[in-house]
């Protein structure tokens, strides 16, 4: 059990950073970001072209990637939220524009590489845990699983030390809280949004990073993402970060058991039986508080 | 209007000019299927084919594409099919049957064609009725074992599942000494098909399926699923399925360190899941009819040269399969007294002493292709005799007696 537990959290992981990155950008600019599919996909396929394509070492690659990845968040909101914003645009056409923008990105790729998925070919060996464990089974964890449970936990402690302790964490809760006053006491929010969409998209851009070398990219990546992403960000409870990034956790260890336990089909059904269930019963999420904003 | 008109006929004519001059080489190997000049001319010959060419299946789609457009390219360069180039008109089924059912009233109904070509198992079974109802010969290159009955006009040169996942049952218990096999089939017709046909024949040689479990087309993380199945103990794991999804349950299962030798479908032989599965794939059995890329025949060195040359790959059963595929139709429609889906469809059947590219091909009394399987193993991207695997371990060719102790390391990995 423990070790399905582990497993389960493992998987976890890369899922909590995606949702970490998804929440930051939706609690801070109020848009149902779907375009952090696209940013997503895009590190995976930099990653992959980096490697595959230019033969760049892997650790110049990886970190590629994830500039690229900050790059096209960036762009998503100086390029596409400003201006839309500025028009007075509502929230449900900010969200067309982003789930658009996504498509595109997507049927790109598909375009310029085709359907298949392209495997990176990097092996990072693995580390026996344990010869047998309770069912029987060793436990195995991969270089790039155990890489990605540390990625994940030092930017999710460093993202939260910049929230929480800086002026830019002041600024980007301020703006999250209310950004009519925060806006009002001269936040200046043209300068902080793509700040923040572009951390959100490098979070993911790690994220992708890691799904990258451990199974390779598809043009469809980033849909499981954001999708993965969304509901861990309402389950965790709006605007709660750590509360998404513990969602995030919890819905890799319920995709894993539910597999474990009744096969693959189950996946989705008891991800999102756990989602309507949560939402009968906290309609704010686990861990989030009144709306005030 | 008029000028924009006259700007894009210049090139077309000099590119007609050219290709109708160059002298096109002499057709070696398929059954030469035009006896006139080796220039083509008049309206082209059109057949439809409807494959997954986006979404998870995309791949196989692709594969059969390529094979089908050289087939094109050689016999068109050999002179076409009655004296007329020969066109394949595309369609994207999506790998759903709804989209295939559209794509094949357009081109019937639009296009005219008197023949399709279809692939994977849930979609060709869907397009069987209205072939039949329509009089079109449907080429339905995917290994459902049902699907040659659905129809007279239904053909197929692509093996039964009912052919290989036998074979690989009969394998396992025989001569790689499994009892307790463990089954991850991919979720579709032809996944659920193969397990049930191992499962029968296992059973009834005294060997045991302990365990199945499915996965999706597009799957990243078998791992799950794996770990479940490896509780019940298995000595030997059979897993059919295609695409990168295929590869990655490869390479989990060693990552996983789960012991057991792996059975596989010819999905295996495809240089993207071989990517994806990298060392993993390595001692993997297979059950593949007999075509070899390495064969010294002059007809496969010449289709695995061109194919090489086009798409940068060695070719896979699906692209060799797809070839053969459309030189037997060419054969048929040349042979066919009108062009007509009924005439298509006895020409096809009465085909005899036909050659291809993956061996000597005929058609059963349904129109099932009836060809040697052979197993064997991949190791470094090749298939290779199935003896190669007794020798790597220090073990066991057990011995066939009913009952006979399975060993742990067979084959192991």
């Amino acid at each position: 059990m423990s070790d399905l537990l582990l497993q389960g959290l493992v998987a976890g992981a890369r899922l909590a950073l995606i949702s970490f990155g998804f929440g930051l950008v939706y609690a801070t600019t109020g848009i149902f970001h779907f375009a952090h599919g696209a940013t997503y996909a895009l590190a995976g396929y930099a990653a992959w072209l980096a490697i595959d394509r230019a033969g760049l070492p892997w650790p110049v690659a990886l970190a590629l990637a994830v500039a690229v990845a900050g790059a096209a968040g960036w762009l998503v909101e100086v390029g596409l939220y400003r201006p839309l914003r500025a028009r007075r645009a509502s929230s449900d056409t900010l969200f067309l524009t982003s789930l658009g923008a996504y498509t595109v990105v997507a049927n790109l790729l598909a375009l310029a590489f085709g359907h298949e998925t392209q495997p990176l070919g990097l092996d990072f060996g693995s580390v026996l845990v344990r010869e047998a464990g309770p069912d029987g089974l060793p436990l195995v964890l991969t270089g790039v699983q155990l890489a990605t449970v540390g990625t994940a936990a030092v930017l999710f402690l460093a993202t939260w030390g910049l929230l929480t302790r800086t002026t830019f964490g002041l600024r980007v809760r301020a703006t999250a809280a209310n950004p009519n006053l925060a806006a009002a006491l001269g936040l200046d929010s043209a300068r902080l949004l793509p700040q923040v969409v572009a951390l959100g998209s490098l979070l993911g851009g790690v994220a992708a990073c890691c799904q990258a070398a451990d199974v390779g990219v598809q043009p469809q990546m980033g849909l499981e993402a954001v999708v993965a992403a969304a509901v861990a960000v309402v389950v965790g409870g709006i605007g709660s970060l750590p509360g998404t990034a513990l969602a995030g956790l919890l819905l890799g260890l319920v995709r894993h058991s539910a597999a474990y336990t009744f096969g693959a089909r189950w996946e989705d059904v008891l991800t999102f039986a756990l989602l309507l269930t949560i939402l009968l019963l906290r309609p704010r999420g686990l861990f989030g508080s009144a709306p005030d904003r | 209007m008029n000028q924009t008109r006259r700007w894009l006929f210049a090139p077309a004519l000099l590119i007609a000019l050219i290709s109708g001059c160059r002298r096109a080489p002499v057709p070696e190997g398929p059954p030469p299927p035009s006896s006139g000049a080796p220039t083509t001319a008049g309206a082209p010959l059109r057949i439809g084919a409807i494959f997954p060419l986006s979404g998870g299946a995309g791949r196989i789609g692709e594969m059969k594409r390529q094979g089908a457009d050289l087939a094109v390219k050689h016999l068109n360069a050999a002179g076409g099919v009655q004296g007329r180039p020969l066109e394949i008109v595309y369609a994207d089924s999506k790998n759903q049957a709804t989209e295939a059912g559209a794509a094949f009233a357009k081109l019937v109904d639009v296009e005219g064609v008197a023949v399709v070509m279809s692939a994977m198992s849930q979609v060709s079974l869907a397009l069987a009725a209205p072939a039949d109802r329509q009089q079109v010969v449907l080429f339905a290159n995917a290994s459902h074992p049902a699907l040659p009955g659905k129809s007279p006009f239904v053909f197929r040169n692509l093996p039964s599942t009912k052919l290989g996942a036998p074979l690989l049952a009969e394998t396992a218990y025989r001569d790689l000494g499994l009892r307790r096999v463990a089954v991850l089939h991919i979720n579709d017709e032809y996944g659920a098909e193969a397990r049930k046909l191992f499962e029968e024949k296992l059973a009834s040689l005294g060997g045991k399926v302990v365990g199945s479990q499915t996965f999706e087309v597009g799957a990243t993380d078998l791992r799950a699923a794996l770990s479940s199945l490896a509780r019940q103990k298995p000595d030997g794991w059979y897993i059919p399925g295609y695409g990168a999804a295929l590869g990655l349950a490869l390479k989990q299962k060693r990552e996983l360190r789960l012991p057991g030798v792996v059975l596989c479908d010819l999905g295996l032989v495809d240089a993207n899941v071989l990517k994806s599965a990298g060392p993993a794939a390595d001692k993997v059995v297979v059950a593949a009819p007999d075509f070899d890329p390495a064969s010294s025949r002059e007809n496969v060195q010449r289709f695995v040269r061109d194919f090489e040359k086009d798409y940068q790959e060695t070719p896979s059963f699906d692209a060799a399969f797809q070839y053969d595929a459309v030189y037997l139709l060419a054969a048929a429609i040349e042979r066919a007294k009108e062009p007509t889906g009924d005439a298509i469809r006895a020409a096809l059947a009465a085909t005899s002493d036909f050659v291809g590219v993956c061996g000597p091909t005929k058609f059963d009394s349904q129109g099932d292709a009836d060809m040697p399987m052979v197993v064997r193993m991949m190791l470094d991207g090749k298939l290779t005799s199935l003896e190669a695997l007794a020798a790597v371990p220090p073990t066991t060719k057990p011995t066939p007696q009913a009952g006979g102790k399975p060993s742990d390391e067979t084959g192991g990995e």
